[in-house]
């Protein structure tokens, strides 16, 4: 036996040894996505559902100021993406990890919900 | 086994392991409610109403008086709430201990109060799960109004809990935390799982009662305790039927206004339930007024806002509480109830406040929101604050202080 023969050997082993990980940790992946996915799904909009919530019920519930709004509703992910206060409408609309929330004052007795 | 099958084998037997939820246990669906005689004995309010009715009501405000005229030390009150005032680092970093106002009643009167952060005694601040004992208080008007029976199978008025397995949940399961409906009580600590959280944020947040209504069954009703956000909820939606077109200004005419609770917000889902679960916002003074109420066995003003009986009900401990085995016997939590907290031990359950009278009960809320009642003390403190350091905020050492300030046992 020759090294030369001995590596052609070993090539197919490799990729087939690298292919079935590959596909075991797809396959463990997926194990866990699948039953989980409704957990996961409803996660995902989280971020900006509850930032826009927080800051609004800050805003117009507690008549904080911007600062402290911003202070109080810091979640442990960043808020990447946009924060829209409008004023005028009451309202504090967030778009975060590809997906967007509008929360919105009702009146004084109700506060704000959450559209 | 080669590696190749050895992966495909654990992957498989993941996918079993995760696609399976906690079976009910058949040992917890038969005689659910009934107790064995050892715990029955625990099963005792330490209530006591006061033996005369105050003079004067705070409806209109708190009557503020010197501490030293009540026999009190006014500086080992100050002494006492010092350390919950000292806060750490940066706002933006919320770490610590950020009490953000506390308000002080003995005998109907107030005796501290103090402020943080921004807030005063007429700013409105979030309770978070102090509105479940509004809800609570929600639900003992109704019983005195004979609007609803504690016995009553919610499934009778509210369709979404129709379901054959779940027809037998009934109100007092709901309000005793014991409905066996699923649950995932976890805020921070595991987001993707958290039930509260879908119902709060998101997939459950346009109908809150009906997001409750849809978990699957766990355990037979009345077998096991298990602190869930969701039931206030779906306890709500079905007083919204129950009440029909008074379920929209009940909380006002029947509480809010009769206390004086002019700061009072309460939020609805987009169905129109009122999130009786968490979106409560008053003044610390306010809460002071709904401690207050239940000091007062549900008397106010003359008159009556909750049944007699209410406030031995709801801070008798709950069944399901007591044959619940405690999550670690040597940190005791709080007992529980009816949406209220005791400082009660039970089998095998140390007590939680240890330096506090036994007959202390709490409305608690998320990042340490507290409105106690201490009737043997005749006292009454509203704790607002934003302590997100789990543990950080030590109430024993805090209530135990402010008795100690000169705080005697009433009648004695």
């Amino acid at each position: 036996m020759t090294p030369e023969s001995t590596g052609k050997r070993r090539g197919p082993r490799v990729r087939h040894f690298v292919l079935a990980l590959v596909a075991a940790l797809v396959l463990l992946g997926a194990s866990w996505i699948i039953p989980n996915w409704k957990d996961l799904a409803a996660f995902l909009p989280m971020p900006a559902h509850t930032y826009a919530r927080f800051m609004a019920m800050q805003l117009f519930v507690e008549g904080r100021s911007e600062e402290e709004a911003r202070n109080w509703s810091k979640l442990p992910l960043p808020i990447l993406g946009s924060v829209k206060i409008d004023r005028a409408a009451k309202s504090v609309t967030v778009t975060a990890y590809f997906f967007r929330a509008t929360a919105r004052w009702v009146d004084e007795r109700h506060g704000v919900v959450l559209e | 086994m080669p590696p190749v099958r050895a992966f495909f084998a654990l992957a498989a037997l993941s996918f079993l392991l995760l696609s399976c939820r906690p079976p009910a246990s058949p040992d917890l669906e038969l005689g659910a409610r009934a107790l064995p005689a050892a715990i029955e004995s625990e099963r005792l309010s330490f209530y006591a109403p006061p033996a005369r009715t105050p003079l004067e009501w705070p409806t209109r405000g708190w009557k503020s008086v010197d501490p030293a005229s009540l026999g009190l030390d006014p500086g080992a009150l100050s002494a006492a709430v010092d350390p919950y005032f000292v806060r750490q680092g940066a706002e933006k970093d919320r770490v610590g201990v950020r009490t953000d106002g506390i308000v002080v009643i003995y005998h109907g009167l107030l005796v501290h109060e103090r402020y943080a952060g921004g807030y005063g005694p007429e700013s409105r601040h979030l309770w978070w799960s102090v509105a479940k004992s509004v809800g609570n208080a929600l639900a003992g008007i109704a019983v005195k109004e004979g609007r609803l029976a504690l016995d009553e199978k919610v499934s009778a008025r509210y369709p979404p809990l129709g379901a054959p397995d779940k027809a037998d949940i009934r109100v007092d399961d709901l309000l005793r935390m014991s409905s066996g409906l699923y649950s995932s009580e976890t805020y921070e600590s595991s987001f993707i799982h958290s039930t509260v959280n879908q119902m709060l944020f998101t997939i459950g947040s346009r109908d809150m009662g009906a997001f409750a209504a849809s978990q699957p069954k766990v355990y037979g009703p009345g077998a096991i305790w298990e602190y869930s956000s969701l039931t206030p909820n779906l306890f709500s939606a079905w007083l919204s039927k129950v009440l029909g077109a008074d379920y929209a200004d009940y909380p006002w005419k029947r509480l809010f206004e009769p206390l004086g609770m002019s700061s009072a917000v309460l939020e609805r889902d987009v169905a129109g339930t009122y999130v009786l679960s968490s979106y409560l916002y008053a003044s610390a003074r306010d809460m002071a007024k709904f401690g207050w109420l239940f000091l007062n066995d549900g008397a106010w003003e003359g008159g009556r806002i909750l049944p007699e009986g209410w406030v031995s009900y709801t801070t008798t401990p709950a069944p399901a509480w007591l044959r619940t085995p405690a999550v670690d016997p040597a940190k005791p939590e709080l007992g529980y109830g009816a949406y209220w907290w005791l400082n009660r031990s039970g089998p095998g359950k140390g007590l939680p406040w240890p330096s506090v009278p036994e007959d202390a009960f709490a409305a608690e809320g998320h990042w340490g929101q507290y409105v106690v009642v201490v009737p043997s003390r005749s006292l009454v403190v509203a704790l607002e604050s934003d302590t997100r350091d789990s543990g950080a905020l030590d109430m024993n050492r805090l209530l135990a202080g402010l008795i100690a300030s000169g705080m005697k046992e009433v009648g004695k």
